[in-house]
């Protein structure tokens, strides 16, 4: 694993022979997870090019700095501008009130400031105890209290049900208690 | 939490839609008054928003987007978005999945062995004329891209390039590599060339070694470009010299070319 810094003064210098490395270790993988989920070859090549800018700004604006692999962040990054973009695009069409779409940068910004709160939304779930994790993932995405009890050998609905009223006041707590989610709560 | 498990049950209902018309109406009574039960609302909706596979959570405004944006539209967030765009581009393009490829593999091979023959059948050409066979510069990139309205310098120079008009051209690239925080290889490509064609040589080589040290992914051009300086100059030992540097790595800039022209220059 390259240091991510080498990608990000890559980038920062405008390095296109260090820009063309990523587009040839990670592109691949984005393209055939957009291709997988609803999009087209070139949604992923847009999702792509913001996911890069998003970076940068964050480094050139609030000092950020990624402690993974750059590979894995940035195909996070990734993924999360594709699931805002088809998001948008749903309440484009379901929602005519919806308000005008801002210019290029302004939701490229927006979308820095959700993603920060993703991410510290992220690393809150991080930090409930492993058997919560498990429990609260499925609940979020809606599974079915059976067959959350099924796949995590629960003895029946109603334990399940238990465990996820405690972990979930857990986790509430866990995100009340740091300062950050009152900070980033303007969203 | 004071929250009853029975209130917050009710609340998570209400979150997942599953309240009848008269229940949901009667919870929103309650949401009047109960400031906990609005904050507990508040916080698990964004949860669903953070922790769904699906869901995305908007901002909808903040002071920050504001600094977020300026950076976006500053020139060295342009610079990055140029550069960013072309390796894209140039990626996408040379994908193996392309199956275009193949192809043009193909035509560059036949025209290959065409000029092959071409340089064969013609003996003895002098320096200049070998130059003169290469200096169309139509293989030259555009330097505006799509969308890209704002930089007026760059149109004008491109234009008076297209014209021939090389010394308006000098001028509008001199005003632009002045006013930028970075250049971009192409634009030393043709600031090169327009050295070249007013027959600054020296110039013209800075300019293309400025290229060649560049992070530029056309960097490999330079060499072509120095070496077909070096032939106007009717230099054969420095343009030799080059074409040598050219061919030491088959990923460069116009390979097979410089292959023939390096036998040519040997006869």
């Amino acid at each position: 694993m390259k240091d991510p810094n080498y990608f990000i003064t890559g980038l920062k210098t405008k390095n296109e022979k260090v820009i063309l490395e990523i587009y040839q270790k990670v592109f691949p993988n984005i393209k055939h997870f957009v291709l997988q989920n609803k999009g087209q070859q070139a949604d992923a090549e847009d999702v792509f090019q913001k996911a890069l800018l998003q970076i940068m700004t964050r480094v050139a604006v609030k000092s950020f700095e990624i402690n993974s692999s750059f590979e894995a962040y940035l195909f996070v990054a990734c993924k999360n501008l594709w699931r805002r973009e088809l998001n948008k695009r749903k309440r484009l069409v379901t929602n005519d009130t919806f308000k005008e779409q801002g210019s290029e940068a302004r939701e490229l910004a927006s979308s820095i400031l959700e993603q920060e709160r993703w991410e510290f939304f992220q690393e809150k779930l991080e930090e409930v105890s492993g058997n919560c994790k498990e429990i609260l993932k499925r609940f979020f995405n809606k599974m079915p209290y059976k067959k959350i009890a099924e796949e995590l050998d629960y003895n029946s609905e109603s334990v399940v049900r238990q465990r996820v009223f405690k972990c979930k006041n857990k986790l509430t707590e866990t995100i009340k208690k740091d300062v950050r989610f009152k900070e980033l709560k303007e969203l | 939490m004071s929250l009853s498990e029975n209130l917050q049950n009710q609340a998570d209902d209400y979150l997942t839609d599953k309240l009848s018309v008269d229940a949901k109406k009667a919870f929103e009574l309650l949401l009047q008054d109960n400031q906990e039960l609005v904050d507990y609302i508040s916080v698990n909706k964004e949860m669903q928003a953070h922790y769904n596979e699906e869901d995305w959570s908007f901002a909808d405004k903040d002071a920050e987007v504001e600094g977020l944006e300026s950076y976006l539209k500053s020139d060295d967030a342009k610079a990055l978005k140029a550069s960013i765009k072309k390796v894209n581009d140039r990626f996408v393009k040379e994908s193996p999945s392309n199956k275009k490829n193949y192809f043009s593999y193909l035509a560059i091979a036949a025209s290959v062995v065409f000029l092959i023959g071409y340089f064969v059948f013609n003996d003895s050409a002098s320096n200049l004329e070998l130059y003169e066979n290469y200096n169309s510069w139509q293989e030259l990139p555009s330097l505006i891209s799509r969308g890209d309205v704002e930089d007026t310098t760059l149109a004008e120079a491109e234009n008076a390039f297209v014209n021939k008009n090389y010394e308006k051209a000098h001028l509008f690239f001199d005003a632009y590599i002045q006013n930028s925080y970075t250049v971009a290889g192409t634009v030393l490509l043709y600031q090169g060339i327009v050295f070249l064609e007013l027959n600054e040589y020296n110039n013209a080589l800075t300019t293309f070694n400025e290229l060649i040290e560049s992070n530029s992914l056309d960097n490999s051009k330079g060499y072509w470009y120095k070496a077909l300086t070096y032939l106007k100059m009717d230099d054969t030992d420095a343009a030799i010299a080059t074409l040598n540097v050219l061919v030491s790595d088959t990923s460069n800039y116009n390979y097979s070319k410089a292959q023939e022209l390096l036998e040519k220059l040997r006869d």
